[in-house]
């Protein structure tokens, strides 16, 4: 019983570390149709300021790092929509695209070559985090069920954002057709940033779990999180919301399945026996589980 | 209200609007006419700064909106029902009216509004709560104009409102549009239901080709055979743009 509900827990936070990151992409692409390759910047962002505010601010207590962290992957995704997406808003979906891979090599090198961040630096974490709770004689890691409240939290807030505020209706609206809703008085820029400040505060939170369970930064650390996500986002159908809250879920779970099932032997290629997987699936539905292109949140049936 | 001159619009190498000067007074119904491709949809666009001008100014109250954005030039009070209704489909009828008041801020206002909206089309009262995608083509347009009049404009500009209507629904819209007008409203209508059009307007601008060809009283087109023919090619006793 244990064994099998600390996997579920397992799942279900690995899986909403993916959901939140794979709802940041979708939302920004849904919004103005930008495949932001440097989502996983904003990660990286984040650990870093943690790191710098470990190291040159020392602060009493660890738990100071998560608010500065995830206001820091806010401040980031914002910057970068100001400085680099506002220029190339109305040009093509390519060179929003390439710009996105600007945005990631420079900000990847800033790390490596002005930080000189070569090897990982470590960061920690408040002790209560690696701690276990049990609950009715199960033990549970305090960062999983976090985790996994967290992701249930920030899901709740979104729907209930984009069901019943006017930015969330305007950016529903405006995923399927910007010009009539700035034709309503909403200003265009308004709706991109709060797509930009979502998708930030979303990787904000996944930043923190990622460097609670790492206890380290580099500048490559958003890659392999993000990849992830991108999988589910693709496996949902991209740019619908629910599809990348279930290809997150989904990837989650099905990672720690093949975790379970694979022999020790061949274990290391868990990722590879996912993507096959998800491959498999594509195949069958190549539009992804709620594709429909631009499709947003709460659609019927 | 309204000055427009000299304004052009090109997308690319094709020139879609040519130099065209038209003005709109206070409290006017004015039709603007022409066949497909005229250049109709394109200049109402570039009033409104969804498309850029390539060359000419816009005034709104004496205020040139000539480089002003669109949300900009919505909030000083000129909107657009676009073509094709645009509503917002994934939402409910009531949702689409309450992003229709976006810029407003007063809630009693704006709850007002939506009743007398609701009062003027029963049907969206009805469905207030439907995904509006599930509305019917006249329903839609019902929405679409009453989404635009939520920002309280005090000039509308209607983009073929009565495209793809029964005749029995183009009748019930044409009449809202003298209804708006009564209350003080000034009204800039693109049409090809060109009889139904000047019936209801005071004055006319035809286009064609991207050029403005006539403008006038609606009452001396509609008197002469010869002007219908040469500009609208609708001949004697023809209805609603059917070719004479
Ligand atoms: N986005 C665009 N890109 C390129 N050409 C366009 C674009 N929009 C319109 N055009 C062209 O500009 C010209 C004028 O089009 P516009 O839509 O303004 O005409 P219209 O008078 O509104 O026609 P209709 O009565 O069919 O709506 C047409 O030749 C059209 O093909
Ligand atoms: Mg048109």
């Amino acid at each position: 019983m244990d064994y099998v509900i600390q996997q579920v827990l397992n799942a279900a936070s690995i899986g909403g570390e993916y959901a939140l990151l794979a709802l940041g992409l979708a939302i920004v692409f849904s919004v103005m149709g930008l495949v932001n390759f440097a989502h996983g910047e904003i990660i990286t962002i984040a650990g870093f300021t943690m790191y710098a505010l470990f190291i040159f601010a020392s602060p009493t207590s660890a738990w100071w790092l998560l608010p500065i962290g995830i206001a820091a992957a806010i401040a980031a995704a914002v910057t970068f929509e100001r400085v680099a997406f506002r220029p190339v808003r109305n040009a093509p979906a390519t060179t929003g695209l390439l710009t996105a891979f600007g945005v990631s090599i420079v900000v990847k090198n800033f790390f490596v070559s002005v930080v000189g961040a070569t090897r990982p630096r470590a960061v920690p974490t408040p002790d209560w985090l690696g701690s276990q709770i049990v609950i009715g004689g199960v033990h549970i890691q305090t960062l999983q069920l976090l985790e996994a409240a967290v992701t249930a939290i920030a899901l709740i807030a979104l729907l209930a954002l984009l069901r019943g505020t006017n930015i969330g209706l305007a950016m529903r609206a405006a995923a399927k057709d910007f010009n009539t809703v700035r034709l309503m008085g909403i200003r265009a820029n308004q709706v991109v940033l709060a797509a930009f400040v979502i998708s930030g505060l979303l990787a904000g939170l996944a930043a923190v779990f990622i460097m609670a369970r790492r206890g380290a930064v580099d500048p490559f650390m958003g890659f392999s999180p993000v990849l992830k996500a991108f999988v589910a986002a693709v496996l949902g159908g991209f740019g619908s919301l629910t599809g990348a809250v279930v290809g997150g879920l989904a990837l989650g779970v099905a990672e720690v399945l093949f975790q379970i099932v694979l022999p020790d032997k061949i274990a290391g290629y868990r990722d590879a026996f996912v993507f096959l997987l998800v491959g498999a699936v594509l195949i069958l539905r190549p539009q992804g589980l709620f594709g429909r292109k631009y499709q947003f949140g709460d659609k019927e049936g | 209200m309204l000055v427009v001159d000299r304004l052009s619009v090109a997308y690319g190498s094709i020139k879609a609007v040519r130099e065209v000067s038209l003005r709109v007074e206070k409290g006017e119904i004015v039709a603007l006419l022409g066949p497909n491709g005229a250049g109709k949809t394109s200049l109402i666009s570039a009033i409104v700064g969804l498309v850029p001008s390539a060359g000419g100014k816009v005034e709104l109250d004496g205020t040139d909106i000539s480089r002003k954005r669109t949300e900009d030039i919505v909030r000083l009070g000129a909107t657009v029902t676009p073509e094709g209704r645009k509503i917002f489909g994934d939402l409910t009828v009531g949702q689409n009216l309450r992003l229709g008041a976006a810029v407003r801020r007063d809630r009693d206002g704006i709850a007002a509004d939506i009743e007398q909206m609701l009062t003027m089309f029963p049907i969206l009262r009805e469905r207030f709560a439907s995904r509006a995608q599930t509305l019917s083509g006249g329903e839609q347009q019902q929405l679409a104009i009453a989404r635009s009049m939520m920002s309280r404009p005090k000039l509308l500009m209607l983009d073929e409102p009565s495209l793809g209507l029964a005749p029995r629904l183009v009748e019930q819209i044409f009449g809202l549009i003298t209804e708006l007008r009564a209350k003080g409203l000034t009204l800039l209508v693109v049409e090809q239901n060109a009889y139904d059009a000047l019936a209801l307007a005071d004055r006319a601008y035809i286009m064609n080709s991207g050029r403005l060809q006539f403008s006038g009283r609606s009452e001396d087109l509609l008197a002469s055979d010869d002007l219908m023919e040469h500009y609208l090619g609708t001949g004697t006793g023809g209805h609603a743009g059917a070719p004479g």
